[in-house]
C-alpha cells in the first residue's frame, strides 16, 4: 500500500499525476463499493466515482495532508452521495426499494442479502451512511467522525439505533 | 447464532457485482485523463493553478490576523457609535430640561424671555459697572436722592474731619 508520505512526496514536487494513477489504483474500488451500497444501481455509482475522482483530481493540489488522504477522499465520495441521493428524490426518480430490482444483473444476493438490503433502505441517508460504513467497510468511529463530520459519541449512538431497527425490520421481513 | 441476525457473517458478504474489467477500465481512463492534463498541471505550464494554491495557502496563514484585526475594527466602530449616542442624548436631555422648565413658566403666564432678563439684571455687564465707578459723587448723591442730607452739612462736616 502506497503510504500517504509517499503520495505526500510525489505532490509536492509536482507530480500530481503519478500520485493522482496511483491514488486510483489504491482507492477506486473502496470508494465505488461506499457509494454503490447507497445509490445500488451500477451507473449511478460510476457516475457518483468519476465525479469524486474529479473532485479529489482537482482538490489534489490544495489537499493540506494534515488529514489522512482515505478520510478526504470517502468524505468527497460521501458529499457526492449525498448530493445525488437528494438530487435523484427530488427529480422523482426511481424510489430505492425499486432499484434493487432493477439491475438483477448485478445483484446476486440470495432472500436474506436482498431482505437486508430492504431493511438498510428504510433507513434515513445518515443512518444508512453510519450503517454501511461501520457494518460492511468496518471504518473505526475515529475514523468516520473525521469523514462525516460528527462527534464519535453521536456515530456510536446513530450505529446502534440503526442496527436494532435494521433487526426488527430483518425479521419481519422474512417471517 | 441466529441466521436472521446481523451477527451472521453471511449478510456481510456483497451481493452487488460490477461489469467484468470495470475497475481496470476506471483505472485506464483515469490515467489517460491525467496524462492529457499533465502538461495543464505542471507549474511551469500553468504556473496560474499553482499561483491560486499559493495563493489560498497565503489567504489561509493570514486568516487568524485578518479576522483579529476586523474584530478591533468592530469593537472601535462600536466604541464610536456609543460614544456618539450617549453625547447626543446628553444634549437632547439638557434641551428638553430648559424646554420643559419655559414650557412651565408659559403655563404659569410668565414670559421667559422676562424671566431670563429679571436673571440677568442681578449681573451688571462690564460698561454698567464702568460707568458706576466713574459716577460723581454729587450725582451719585443727587441719584439717591437722600432725602435728609444737606450738603452745606456735609461741606461743614467733611472740613471738619
Amino acid at each position: 500500500m502506497n503510504s500517504d508520505k509517499e503520495l505526500k512526496v510525489l505532490c509536492e514536487s509536482g507530480q500530481y499525476e503519478n500520485a493522482f494513477a496511483l491514488i486510483v489504483q489504491e482507492y477506486t474500488q473502496r470508494l465505488y463499493w461506499h457509494i454503490r451500497k447507497m445509490v445500488l444501481l451500477h451507473d449511478d455509482a460510476d457516475d457518483v466515482l468519476q465525479n469524486t475522482l474529479l473532485k479529489a483530481w482537482t482538490g489534489l493540489p490544495t489537499f493540506r495532508w494534515e488529514s489522512q488522504l482515505f478520510t478526504w477522499l470517502y468524505r468527497i465520495a460521501t458529499n457526492e452521495v449525498l448530493t445525488f441521493l437528494r438530487k435523484s428524490k427530488s427529480a422523482n426518480q426511481m424510489p430505492l426499494e425499486e432499484r434493487l430490482d432493477a439491475d438483477p444483473e448485478y445483484f446476486n444476493g440470495d432472500q436474506l442479502q436482498k431482505a437486508l438490503q430492504q431493511a438498510i433502505l428504510r433507513l434515513p441517508p445518515k443512518q444508512r451512511l453510519v450503517f454501511n460504513m461501520r457494518y460492511f467497510d468496518e471504518i473505526r468511529y475515529q475514523d468516520m467522525s473525521r469523514i462525516l463530520g460528527t462527534s464519535e459519541g453521536a456515530l456510536k449512538a446513530s450505529y446502534h439505533l440503526a442496527a436494532a431497527k435494521v433487526e426488527e425490520i430483518l425479521k419481519e421481513l422474512l417471517l | 447464532m441466529n441466521e436472521k441476525t446481523l451477527h451472521n457473517p453471511h449478510l456481510k458478504e456483497n451481493p452487488f457485482r460490477v461489469p467484468e474489467g470495470y475497475f481496470e477500465q476506471v483505472q485506464a481512463r483515469w490515467a489517460q485523463k491525467t496524462v492529457d492534463e499533465q502538461s495543464g498541471r505542471s507549474p511551469e505550464v500553468f504556473p496560474e493553478k499553482h499561483d491560486e494554491g499559493r495563493f489560498r495557502r497565503i489567504i489561509r496563514l493570514l486568516k487568524p490576523q485578518m479576522q483579529l484585526a476586523a474584530g478591533f475594527v468592530l469593537l472601535f466602530g462600536i466604541g464610536s457609535l456609543m460614544m456618539y449616542i450617549t453625547s447626543r442624548n446628553q444634549k437632547t436631555e439638557a434641551q428638553t430640561a430648559e424646554f420643559s422648565l419655559m414650557s412651565e413658566l408659559s403655563y404659569w403666564g410668565v414670559d421667559h424671555r422676562v424671566v431670563s432678563d429679571l436673571i440677568l439684571e442681578d449681573f451688571p455687564d462690564e460698561d454698567n459697572a464702568y460707568v458706576l465707578t466713574e459716577m460723581d459723587v454729587e450725582e451719585l448723591i443727587d441719584y439717591l436722592n437722600y432725602p435728609s442730607l444737606d450738603l452745606d452739612e456735609y461741606d461743614n462736616y467733611t472740613n471738619n474731619e
